[in-house]
């Protein structure tokens, strides 16, 4: 039960300490940012949420990112709203847009609402200077951090378990 | 590539999805029992039972048995009772949010069915106000009306009429007051005698000694002269009486017209108005059947509401854009419901076919009004079309019934029991036309009954006559001669405050005989009364005579008494300076 609340913790001392990749928290804040930009209730947050959970990607740095970009993104309403609008308009696109939403499931992706698709874009816009500068900062500062959290008991205590079997996997 | 994906993450929930697809076949069903018992009761007002609910989501199918809806004004017993409902769901249609039936059916459908259980719910105040506020439906007031004419007609030939006949009243107090003023008169005769008889004591002993005696021999001849006069003013009076007396008979005589007026007046009554006699007669029976039309009416505006239910927008944020080619898709749509069940209508059991089509619950998107088409067939056969317009911004509803040869059980008509008219079982045709144009309600219900047995019944008691019997006998004579009974209730007001005029040929010729008969009753009561005033006046004048009679033959002898005295006195027919010459006084002074 103990380990089921220190499991966060452990998650955020794994980020910066090298359990996974720079390029995994990297790929995972990225995913993290289109989540948190994306408004939720329709099929496009929910898959892209999937994504998160099913792919090889670092998922504490993609939920908190999603955190951070959720909160954010409220503060893009407007940009997100007249950009969206400005796509879904775009009249050589609208047989397009009605195939997709006419076909099944359509109406539940939700793309036709001016800030889902507004936002959705500005997070995959966001994806890649996201991606390249987390994974520039993870790639420097993981064993700086690494050798810092080791002077602290408590990390060491955090990461106990995960670097045993990390030590005993090799 | 496969790498790339967390399987220890995938594969777990790929199986707990297919889990969950695979129970939501039946999970579907539960939900969709629970979703229609727990609206459909908030909707309704009372508990809507559902039995078995089958639903197959992938299949598109949806089967519900054994529904029952109780009726909120009565919750031992159910609106509607339906065995089975069969729906063919467009599978293509929901993956776009949108129930639509293209085919489904009703079967086993049932109304007015009795519960075992009640189906009371409790309400929300809201709820308890709305049902509370039961509309009034026709002029009560015109309906108390004629209950009230029946009792003001009770009391006018009830009422005590020998109490206020001013004539008895006149005689009586003649009788009384009469022979007082004869004794006054023979108490006067008789001091008069008395005065006289001593005077002329006094006189034949002063007679003796005239000479000591006069002074008062001198004075006799002034008070034999007074004595006189009195007894002159007294016999004046006495011819006064006879005079006086007729003109108190003709007092008698002028009263007892007056009372003959009073009683003609009293008993004379303002003509029964024959449109709030209808309301009297038929308002009772009519509410009934239009609290439940407009109940139906009311239900269906609750299923179809006039304004669509607004749903909080599920992302509060952007614009939901609307595509050029794309159709907009209702949230329910029921193309075509095939109806097939059973009703009891007037006691008659009658099977019903019909269909429902187009209903939706955002008719603007389909453009198309939900229709209703019901036709019964068996000893009643009815064929009802209705169509609810929602695809304006103004509501429309219209309701068109075409009911021939019904037969209508034997009804009893009117509220008191003064007056009640039994319809005997007739065969009748009734047409209900309705519109409802946003709240306001138009239309009217024609009843055409044919072949119509009428039978009277009258409690009224009327003094000593017998006039129950003779206004039942009037009434009979008058309602035989109805061949059909037509009435036409003409619908006006609101939904929730709806009002109906009745207009009948029963109220008309009910409120002739009623007023012929009344008229007649009258008539002889005013008769009877007036002769029995006469009587009683004739022997209170007869009593009167007599009176005066005795009271005279008593004063006469009583007035004779004191002239025979001054007669004596003065010693026949002499005036009073005879009678001073006559006396020894002046002799003596000669």
């Amino acid at each position: 039960m103990f380990s089921v609340f220190l499991w966060p913790l452990r998650q955020i001392v794994a980020v910066l300490t090298g359990h996974d990749s720079p390029r995994q928290v990297a790929a995972g804040f990225a995913l993290g940012v289109v989540l948190g930009m994306t408004p939720k209730g329709n099929f496009l947050a929910i898959t892209v949420g999937i994504l998160l959970c099913a792919l090889q990607v670092n998922r504490t740095a993609g939920i908190a990112a999603a955190v951070i970009f959720s909160w954010l993104s409220g503060y893009f309403d407007g940009i997100s709203h007249r950009l969206g609008e400005r796509i879904l308009e775009m009249p050589a696109l609208q047989n397009f847009y009605a195939t997709i939403y006419e076909a099944p499931f359509g109406p539940l992706w939700g793309f036709n609402n001016t800030v889902v698709l507004g936002s959705m874009l500005m997070g995959i816009w966001l994806t890649l200077p996201c991606y390249l500068i987390v994974k520039a900062l993870v790639a420097k500062y993981q064993p700086i951090a690494l050798a810092w959290i080791s002077k602290y008991r408590l990390a060491r205590v955090l990461l106990g378990a995960d670097l045993t079997a990390r030590f005993s996997m090799e | 590539m496969l790498r790339i994906f967390r399987w220890s993450y995938l594969a777990p929930r790929l199986i707990v999805l297919a889990l969950v697809v695979l129970l939501s076949e039946y999970g579907v069903a539960w939900l969709l029992r629970w979703q229609l018992s727990a609206q459909g009761s908030s909707a309704v007002g009372a508990k809507v039972d559902v039995g078995q609910v089958r639903a197959s989501v992938i299949g598109g199918r949806l089967s519900i048995e054994n529904v029952a809806i109780t009726n909120p004004a009565a919750p031992m017993e159910n609106l509607v009772e339906i065995g089975q409902l069969e729906f063919d769901l467009s599978t293509a249609e929901l993956l776009h949010k949108s129930a639509v039936i293209d085919v489904g059916a009703i079967r086993g459908l049932q109304f007015g069915t009795a519960r075992t259980v009640s189906g009371e719910i409790e309400l929300t105040p809201e709820e308890e106000a709305e049902a509370a506020s039961e509309p009034s439906w026709f002029n009560e007031q015109a309906a108390n009306y004629a209950a009230n004419w029946m009792d003001d007609l009770e009391k006018r030939f009830t009422s005590d009429v020998n109490q206020q006949f001013q004539s008895i009243g006149v005689a009586q107090e003649l009788i009384e007051r009469w022979p007082g003023k004869y004794k006054e008169l023979e108490v006067a005769a008789k001091e008069l005698k008395a005065k006289a008889e001593e005077l002329k004591a006094q006189v034949k002993e002063a007679k003796k000694n005239p000479l000591r005696n006069s002074e008062f021999l001198a004075r006799v001849p002034q008070e034999a002269g007074a004595l006189d006069r009195q007894l002159k003013a007294l016999y004046v009076q006495l011819d006064k009486l006879p005079k006086e007396a007729a003109a108190d008979r003709l007092r008698i005589e002028a009263a007892r017209k007056h009372d003959e007026q009073a009683i003609r007046e009293k008993l004379a009554m303002k003509g029964l108005d024959a449109e709030s006699l209808t309301d009297y007669l038929l308002g009772q029976q009519l509410t009934g059947p239009l609290r439940q039309v407009v109940g139906w009416l009311k239900w269906a505006r609750k299923m179809m509401p006039s304004k669509p239910v607004v749903k909080a927008p599920e992302r509060c944020r952007g614009v939901d854009v609307l595509f050029a080619g794309v159709r907009q898709r209702p949230d329910l749509l029921v193309r075509m419901l095939h109806l097939d069940g059973k009703a009891n209508l007037l006691g008659q059991p009658v099977d019903l076919k019909g269909f429902v089509s187009d209903f939706t619950t955002q008719p603007k998107l389909t453009g198309k009004p939900a229709q209703l088409e019901l036709q019964t067939t068996g000893s009643m056969p009815i064929k009802l079309t209705a169509t609810c317009d929602r695809t304006q911004d103004q509501p429309h509803d219209v309701l068109f019934a075409d009911c021939r040869g019904i037969v209508v059980p034997k009804v009893r008509l009117g509220s008191s029991k003064k007056l009640r008219l039994s319809v005997e079982q007739s065969t009748a045709s009734v047409i209900v036309s309705l519109q409802l144009n946003g709240e306001k309600l138009s239309g009217d219900i024609q009843l055409v009954q044919d072949k119509v047995h009428i039978t009277p019944e009258v409690a009224v008691k009327i003094g000593d006559l017998s006039m129950g019997e003779t206004l039942e006998a009037q009434l009979q004579q008058s309602l035989a001669n109805v061949p059909q009974l037509a009435t036409r209730v003409t619908l006006s007001g609101t939904l929730n405050k709806p009002q109906a005029k009745i207009e009948s040929n029963l109220g008309p010729v009910v409120a002739t005989a009623v007023d012929g008969a009344i008229r007649q009753a009258a008539n002889e009561q005013a008769e009877k009364l007036i002769a029995k005033s006469q009587a009683k006046i004739d022997a209170q004048l007869a009593k009167f005579d007599e009176t005066i009679t005795t009271a005279a033959a008593k004063v006469a002898p009583e007035l004779a008494g004191p002239a025979s005295s001054l007669k004596t006195l003065v010693g026949g027919n002499v005036s009073v300076e005879q009678l001073g010459r006559q006396l020894p006084v002046g002799s003596l002074f000669k």
